[in-house]
């Protein structure tokens, strides 16, 4: 070997080493970028400027996350985020797609084409149920090929989804839900609620909570029937409790906090209400007048998430409260934020 | 090529107002001249699809649109679609951005355009045969003929456009080129007029014209379906004006008008949504010369307007009448003039503020001249800010309006300049907004604006020789409008420049003639502007520079001339957004044969 023919050897040998050393820590930076709370931001209807963005408590930090990885905004009404074999699944509902990124690196997997896509769960075996308007069926996504491997009719257009013992309870649009055995991926019954279904909340062993809001009169505002919170008792097959709220909304949110035993719920004003299993309805935090609570997201230490989509037009607000009921952070977000969920 | 004129010598306008005046080519429509000409912002979603303008940073619903001092802005949302107004149906057409313009019309806060037939008693049978880029062909044909006291006009215009030119799709992971779908165009109408001179003093002219425009409506980009989003537009324009010399100092113009819009929208998933909305009009003005120096204005004017929408099914109407009075001074020496008017509306028999105005000019130098402006103007709500329901208001009271403005305007042997410095407020400025409670977007006096800023045009002919010539046009506006109160939930706007409002626009026209050829080349320059409401650094769109060219060759056969004209819009192929996620057509060519057979001896 001559000597240029070495010297070119090792230059390549040294290029390659640095260049491997830059690319690991830019991984390694990128994967602590990502960690911090992710803020769902559905954008403007018919705007385009979903957003799926990291907001990091440490630094005070907020960035349109999918965008810095992808290079490229998300869609048109960002609805919903599921984390499954990790990976998150961002279901975009009037972009008609799923964007499934790397948990890590917030990277770009694939998009899964789908109708109008809402919610999607996990409900074991690498299968997924995601649920969609304008569309009487649920659609069954293969979690290994990124790719809807079968449908099941549920004669209904679907919304919210909670799985419990193998079931997963689809909340529609008619004041039903419909139950769908996981392993059978088939129909297996339905519920009818009170007037409003809107969520659908796991409660731990056997129970669900739907949160019904009632319904108003679109021309006059006015409440034509208050909003219900039922709990459902999967053994028996049976709403075991019906509990009458003092008002009505548009959509309402509701999440279920284990440590307290309790649900904290809004119907879309600036008051977050406490219900206990029981059925006991009490204030639990009050927001500055004027705020319109938009979403609710819990984690698993009880620190409470509400989002305020504010006028839908500028960068919406998420604040925090720890388990307590007391505000400890808030930050600005994208425009119209409706859902965090801590990335750790 | 058709005249243009930036700083109007010639413009029919109280004193201090400022004037200009669009040239009028045959085909396209008011969006594209204003868009073009005037560095006005057109607010455009695609190319033939909703186009609005903002005037010195207000809102488009404070730009009223006038067609032979009609008022064209809907009742419902107090817009107009400048895109539905075909520049072959109008033979001229202005803008004026002069505070007094709120005396035009109500809600002309920012300023107005006005469009006015004039009929030119020539025989003549006159048209363009244009085709173009993605799907463009356009006919417009009309035919004058002049029977002494008798002068009629037809005119016919067919337009259509597939629009579907590729743009980069940057919501997919390989940035694919697609082509835009849904946005196909088709646009067609007629125009009849009458004038007949009843004798020397009486004058009776009638104009009606229909036109149909289909379009269907392209998502943003990021949206997968369509839906087949879908408009259709039925319009119905009907004017008839007595024009009397009662004396050789006084004259009388009677108008009476109705109008009709017919709005018709279609969505796969919704039902569909039928607007129809009419104006009956009536209006008696008179001009009289008090003496050589004093020119006396007043008229009364009576509107009925009419709505059906979904949004209030059974209807809604309203009556106005209104009473503007102006009085024009000009000095004896001819070096100032001063006008003094106002503007008394009333809304079903309650009394609105009045809107009143003063301006003058003096002339400085010969070829310097000063002038001001100061006035208050209202904007009553629209129907939809009324009754819409949910949502609509009927405690809702006008937006208010006070501005000033002055300015100073040179003319040196060829040579125009003009600068005129302005300031506006508007409070009480109508705004939908989340209901805290109720979550229904609901209609609020919610927000204040003050908007300021700088104008500069300029204008330049030189004569080489007989056979060739150079006209260069230039025009600068500097907007700065910010909110100064806002929606309570929203503070993160306070202060901050209007979306969607650039504070840089600049428009550059040469003109250059060699025998019968003609080439112009005109720049646009757009700066960046906002998307959101709180100025978001990541939510703004860049500025952007577009070229447009045309070269055209003009002769004469006889007693007839033709033109034949290649035009490239984009020349420099840049990408570009006017609306967030709503891509427009890259280089494009259009190429046109407009003839005149003259039959006139």
């Amino acid at each position: 070997m001559t000597n240029n023919i070495k010297f070119a050897l090792g230059f390549s040998i040294l290029a390659l080493t640095f260049s491997s050393c830059k690319k690991d820590s830019e991984i390694t930076k990128e994967t602590e970028d990502y960690k911090g709370l992710i803020v769902v931001n559905e954008g403007g209807f018919n705007k385009s400027n979903g957003s799926l963005g990291v907001y990091k408590p440490g630094t005070k930090t907020y960035f349109d996350a999918f965008k810095k990885a992808n290079d490229r905004p998300l869609g048109d009404v960002v609805q919903s985020i599921a984390e499954m074999n990790g990976k998150l699944y961002i279901v975009v509902n009037n972009s008609n797609k799923i964007e499934v990124i790397n948990k890590s690196d917030f990277k770009s997997v694939t998009s899964i084409s789908s109708t109008s896509p809402r919610f999607m769960v996990n409900i074991g075996n690498n299968k997924a149920v995601l649920s969609n308007l304008y569309d009487n069926s649920v659609k069954i996504v293969d979690l290994n090929t990124n790719a809807i491997s079968a449908q099941v009719n549920i004669n209904h257009w679907s919304d919210a989804l909670s799985v419990l013992d193998s079931v997963t309870y689809i909340a529609t649009l008619d004041n039903k839900v419909m139950l769908l055995n996981n392993k059978k991926q088939s129909l297996m019954d339905s519920v009818s609620t009170a007037t409003g279904l809107s969520k659908v909340v796991n409660l731990g062993p056997d129970n669900l909570a739907f949160l019904c809001t009632g319904l108003i009169d679109w021309n006059s505002g006015n409440t034509l029937e208050n909003g219900t919170i039922q709990i459902y008792n999967s053994d028996s097959g049976k709403i075991t409790l019906s509990v009458p709220l003092s008002g009505a909304g548009y959509g309402g949110s509701m999440v279920y906090d284990a440590s307290a035993a309790a649900v904290y719920f809004n119907l879309g004003n600036n008051v977050i209400q406490k219900m206990t299993l029981a059925g006991l309805i009490s204030t639990y935090i009050t927001l500055p007048s004027g705020v319109s609570v938009y979403g609710l997201s819990i984690d698993t230490n009880g620190n409470l998430y509400v989002t305020d989509a504010g006028d839908f037009n500028s960068a919406g607000k998420v604040y925090v409260y720890n388990s307590a009921g007391t505000k400890t952070n808030e930050f600005s977000a994208g425009i119209a934020p409706s859902a965090v969920w801590v990335n750790d | 090529m058709a005249p243009f004129e930036l700083i109007s010598s010639k413009a029919n306008s109280s004193a201090g107002a400022l004037k200009i005046n669009l040239p009028l080519p045959y085909s396209g429509s008011i969006a594209d001249v204003i868009g073009s000409y005037s560095a006005l912002f057109v607010k455009s979603y695609s190319p033939g699809n909703l186009a609005t303008t903002s005037m010195r940073g207000m809102g488009a619903q404070h730009t009223a649109v006038l067609w032979n001092g009609i008022n064209l802005q809907s009742m419902m949302n107090s817009n107009i679609d400048l895109n539905l107004l075909p520049v072959f149906f109008f033979d001229q057409a202005a803008i004026e951005t002069g505070a007094n313009a709120a005396s035009a019309a109500n809600g002309a806060l920012a300023g107005a355009i006005y469009l006015n037939n004039l009929p030119r008693k020539l025989n003549k049978t006159y048209g363009e045969i244009l085709s173009g880029s993605f799907g463009l062909n356009s006919l417009a044909l009309g035919s004058s003929y002049n029977f002494g006291k008798l002068f009629l006009n037809s005119r016919f215009i067919n337009r259509t456009a597939l629009n579907n030119f590729e743009y980069v799709n940057y919501f997919s992971a390989n940035k694919p080129i697609e082509r835009l779908r849904n946005s196909g165009f088709k646009q067609s109408g007629f125009m009849q007029e009458l004038d007949f001179d009843i004798n020397s003093n009486h004058s009776v002219y009638v104009n009606y014209w229909y036109i149909q425009t289909d379009r269907d409506l392209p998502p943003a980009m990021g949206i997968a379906n369509t839906y087949n989003e879908h408009q259709d537009d039925y319009s119905h324009k009907f004017i008839v004006k007595h024009n009397g010399a009662l004396s050789s100092k006084i004259n009388l113009i009677n108008k009476a008008a109705f109008i009709n819009e017919q709005i018709n929208y279609y969505h796969d998933l919704l039902l569909p949504a039928f607007n129809d909305a009419s104006t009956w009009l009536a209006e008696s003005q008179l001009n009289w010369k008090l003496s050589p120096l004093i020119e006396f204005s007043s008229s009364l004017n009576y509107t009925l307007q009419e709505a059906k929408t979904d949004g209030y099914h059974l209807g809604k109407q309203r009556h106005l009448i209104s009473l503007w009075q102006n009085i024009n001074y000009t000095s004896k020496n001819k070096r100032s003039r001063v006008s003094i008017g106002s503007r008394q509306l009333m809304v079903n028999g309650n009394m609105v503020p009045a809107s009143p105005d003063l301006g003058f000019e003096f002339k400085i130098y010969s070829n310097l001249k000063w002038k001001s402006n100061l006035a208050a103007g209202y904007r009553i709500p629209s129907f939809n800010d009324l009754y819409w329901q949910a949502g609509g208001n009927t405690e809702l009271k006008p937006e208010i309006s006070k501005k000033a403005e002055s300015s100073l305007e040179l003319n040196v042997s060829g040579f125009k300049f003009a600068t005129t410095g302005f300031l506006h407020h508007v409070n009480d400025w109508i705004l939908w907004t989340p209901d805290p409670v109720s979550q229904i977007w609901k209609a609020n006096n919610a927000k204040s604006v003050r908007s300021s800023g700088l104008e500069l045009s300029t204008e330049y002919r030189y004569k080489f020789s007989n056979w060739h010539d150079l006209k260069f046009f230039g025009r600068y506006q500097f907007v700065r409008s910010i909110n100064t109160q806002v929606y309570s939930h929203d503070s993160t706007a306070l202060g901050k420049q209007l979306f969607y409002t650039p504070v840089n626009t600049a428009s550059l026209q040469a003109q250059y003639r060699i025998k019968s050829f003609f080439l112009n080349i005109g720049m646009n320059y757009t700066g960046s502007v906002f998307t959101t409401a709180d100025n978001a650094i990541d939510n703004q769109l860049p500025a952007y520079v577009l070229f447009n060219s045309t070269l055209a060759y003009a002769f004469n056969f006889k007693n007839h001339s033709g033109e034949l004209s290649i035009k490239v819009l984009n020349l420099t192929n840049k990408t570009y957004q006017v609306m967030e996620n709503r891509p427009m057509p890259l280089r494009n060519f259009q190429i046109a044969f407009k003839f005149n057979i003259n039959y006139d001896k």
